[in-house]
């Protein structure tokens, strides 16, 4: 039988316990002018040369400046590194002129700094060469001035030279420290990196020699690693994080519903599809792609696999792109008009067909199930196939599929890079693999490099997404918005439509 | 053991390889051209022929070097070094809440069989056997971090109290999806134990019940108990991979994921044989661990 004082003892012990536990737990608040956001996935290395995926981007691009940069509306270019520049009458001359700045030790960034990193972007080690292959040559004028002429006029040069690949990194550090630079950058951008637990949070401190007097408003930012959708939403919910990126489209009235968070939802660069194999026979036949296209009803797609938040997707290019064409419509829900197409076509009684579909994408995979749902109506049995991403990927590029789900993001703000991989043929990508080749989309692409801005860059621009819309090499899904959550206290947060922010904007009330 | 570690990396070696899917391709991403890929390839040594891939990785073994990320360019070691004491951390906890957990109601079962307690512990834990670990995690973090606040909801923590503070609810889900097979180890034992001939002589001598419990029933079913702990155990290795998912810890699980998914074969590799020595290990552990409890047991 326990005696009293041997249960009591038992239970101050228990409770002791407890009280030395709950004094351990830290404060789950941040410091004031930290803030705290939770990301789907790692970056993979901080030298710009080097990665493609998005975190690490989005990160260089807060560590590093470039010459120029994209403005907040995606469109127009600003200036960066360099406060002003001119271009030569054809095109072939860029001459930049240098604002002073410094980058986060201190040292000034000179002339010298832009020539090593234009010409460490365009070399051999760079994962991104292609897209400074028309630089001829990058030459200091002086120390405040650089100049790079092309081989020939290339339109979407302004624009290459805003991406992150292009940003400028110090020659000393950056020669000294090799592929260490990769972990340890040092640019002249907002913030610099002061610690990085790989596969758990980046943190980047604030600048002091950052070129923009008063910014950035943070001391610090937290970048929190969380790729499980329910957690991420979880954390910011409970208050653990300011922000958290990628919104599912099913949590959107949740998050709504709470007092204290606020739900951004953002055009982006982004193009959804369902590729045709058109090599493969039916899909060589133009009047069965249109069907398929005319079948889809994309208000019931948007309303079941978006929630609401989308828009019917009406050409190859993102919506509100740069020479994006709202005037070209998009396919409409047309029965009728499918059936008889499909009664025209090569088969008239429908088929069979393979929707590969990448399996870890629940978005993609309900889209699938619907647009199987869909196409029935017009004799066309749909298998879905799921398969996991690197292999899906793989089996698209070997062309070893009849439709598969695909999407693709832009880098730059220009349209040349999504034209040239999507729908050129030959080129570089072989029309996003779906073998489609039109030769008056090819050499109006060609045409367009070198005709510099303006209305008649537009014109080709608009000529070439009525023929693609037409021709129809994919079916036209939707155009997805950016959605993002951030507590109430966050001011300033705004996600540009290349898929950054500008952290150095933000500032935390109380 | 070196047979086994060895088939572990032929296995592993071949069968990764043979995914569709190009480490390479996957890196440079949708803007990668056939000639940039086939470049990095080269670079990343994978032109060369399988077997000497293979041979390259085995001499490297001999040294104890187990090559360099594809994706992170750093020395695989040290990638599975930073997150070993998480991942040890997470498992050991699980271990200790499951006996935690188990023993107690296994015992009540026992001792009390047929009643109100001993079926609703029976069903609540079928149940949670029934239940995906990611849902046991989804829904335990829904009411103990959200709705109640008392615990975070992702990460490891610094320092031995936080992380365990932090690793409480991920512990918990893993020790919840192999309590149910323990308790009713447990429970079958300790009830076939109750009846034994020595115990009805320990209370015949007049021994409390709660010192025939704990002297000598329990003391005789934690071999059967150790057994089915460390079975589990082996398995709750591979479990990590799911509830790290879930509660955002960097721990090997999931590296692994995103190396499988990122073709970073020198990684899977080196985790699928870290993870082979852990198990072997905690098997090890368990035999080693017979022997202290019964002194008759012979090892070897």
């Amino acid at each position: 039988m326990p005696t009293r004082r041997s249960t009591l003892t038992w239970k101050s012990l228990w409770l002791g316990a407890l009280v030395l536990v709950l004094a351990a737990i830290p404060s789950v608040t941040s410091a004031s002018g930290t803030l705290r956001m939770a990301i789907v996935a790692d970056a993979e290395s901080l030298d710009p040369i080097l990665p493609s995926d998005n975190p690490s981007i989005w990160t260089m691009l807060l560590v590093f400046d470039q010459l120029v940069r994209s403005g907040v509306d995606g469109k127009s270019i600003e200036p960066g590194l360099a406060q002003k520049w001119e271009i030569s009458k054809d095109g072939k001359t860029y001459t930049f002129h240098l604002r002073k700045a410094q980058f986060s030790k201190g040292d000034p960034v000179t002339v010298d700094d832009v020539v090593y990193s234009l010409e460490r972007a365009r070399g051999e080690k760079s994962r991104w060469a292609s897209f400074f292959r028309p630089i001829d040559s990058v030459k200091a004028l002086d120390a405040g001035t650089v100049q790079i002429t092309l081989k020939e006029a290339f339109s979407p040069f302004l624009a290459n030279l805003a991406l992150f690949s292009a940003s400028i990194v110090p020659k000393a550090v950056a020669e000294q420290a090799g592929d260490e630079f990769a972990t340890k950058p040092v640019g002249s951008g907002p913030f610099m990196l002061e610690r990085w637990d790989k596969g758990s949070r980046i943190v980047l401190a604030k600048n002091p020699h950052y070129w923009q007097a008063g910014k950035p408003h943070l001391d610090q930012v937290e970048f929190q690693i969380i790729g499980e959708d329910n957690t991420r939403m979880l954390k910011v919910q409970a208050g653990e994080v300011d922000v958290a990126a990628d919104v599912p489209a099913n949590m959107l009235q949740t998050l709504r519903g709470q007092k204290d968070l606020r739900v951004q939802i953002v055009d982006q660069y982004r193009s959804d599809f369902v590729n045709f194999n058109t090599t493969k026979t039916p899909f060589t036949d133009k009047k069965i792609r249109q069907a398929m296209n005319l079948a889809v009803d994309r208000a019931a797609l948007i309303k079941a696999v978006l929630y609401g938040s989308g828009l019917p997707e009406n050409t190859y290019l993102p919506k509100g792109m740069k020479y994006w064409d709202p005037g070209v419509k998009a396919y409409p829900f047309d029965l009728a008009q499918a059936k008889k197409l499909i009664a025209e076509s090569s088969k008239p009684q429908g088929f069979p067909a393979e929707l590969m579909v990448q399996s870890g994408d629940t978005a993609f995979n309900q889209v699938a199930v619907i647009l199987q749902d869909q196409w029935k109506a017009i004799g066309i049995t749909v298998k879905i196939t799921q398969i996991e991403g690197g292999a899906h990927w793989d089996t698209t590029k070997k062309m070893e599929y009849d439709l598969a789900t695909q999407y693709m993001t832009s880098d730059t703000i220009d349209p040349d890079q999504l034209t040239g991989f999507a729908v050129v043929n030959p080129g570089r990508a072989k029309a996003f693999y779906t073998g489609y080749t039109n030769p008056e989309v090819n050499a109006l692409f060609e045409r367009a490099r070198t005709t510099p801005d303006g209305p008649a860059r537009e014109a080709i621009y608009k000529k070439m997404q009525a023929i693609v819309k037409d021709d129809a090499p994919f079916v036209y899904l939707y155009s997805i918005p950016a959605r993002y959550v951030y507590r109430a206290p966050v001011k300033g947060f705004a996600v540009l439509p290349t898929g950054n922010y500008r952290l150095e904007e933000v500032s935390l009330t109380k | 053991m070196i047979p086994v570690l060895w088939g572990v990396t032929l296995v592993v070696f071949f069968m990764v390889r043979l995914i569709p899917g190009d480490p390479a391709s996957l890196m440079l991403g949708q803007r990668g051209t056939p000639d940039e890929i086939a470049r990095l390839r080269a670079q990343l040594g994978l032109e060369e022929p399988l077997y000497r891939q293979y041979g390259r990785f085995l001499g490297g073994l001999v040294t104890g070097e187990l090559g360099r990320s594809i994706r992170h360019v750093q020395p695989v070691m040290q990638l599975i070094g930073e997150r070993l004491p998480v991942t040890m951390f997470l498992l050991a906890f699980s271990a200790l809440m499951a006996v935690v957990v188990s023993v107690p109601l296994a015992v009540l079962g026992a001792v009390r069989p047929g009643s109100i307690w001993d079926q609703v512990v029976r069903a609540c834990f079928t149940l949670s056997l029934s239940m995906p670990a990611f849902w046991i995690g989804l829904l335990l973090l829904l009411l103990l971090s959200l709705r109640f606040g008392v615990f975070p909801v992702s990460g490891a923590g610094s320092g031995i109290l936080d992380r365990a503070w932090h690793l409480c609810l991920p512990a918990l889900t893993m020790a919840l999806s192999i309590s149910a097979i323990l308790i009713r180890n447990l429970r079958g034992s300790i009830a076939a134990l109750l009846t034994a001939d020595y115990v009805r002589t320990a209370r015949a001598k007049g021994l409390p019940e709660r010192a025939v419990l704990a002297k000598h029933v329990l003391r005789n079913v934690a071999l059967t108990g150790i057994t089915v702990l460390g079975v589990h155990m082996g398995w709750l290795v591979g479990g990590t991979v799911v509830v790290e998912a879930v509660f955002a810890i960097p721990g090997l699980g999931g590296l692994m994921v995103s190396s499988i998914y990122a073709r970073d074969y020198p990684v899977v590799q080196g985790l699928a044989l870290a993870f082979a020595v852990l198990v072997i290990l905690i098997n090890l552990a368990t035999d080693l661990s017979y022997r202290l409890l019964d002194p008759r047991v012979q090892l070897g």
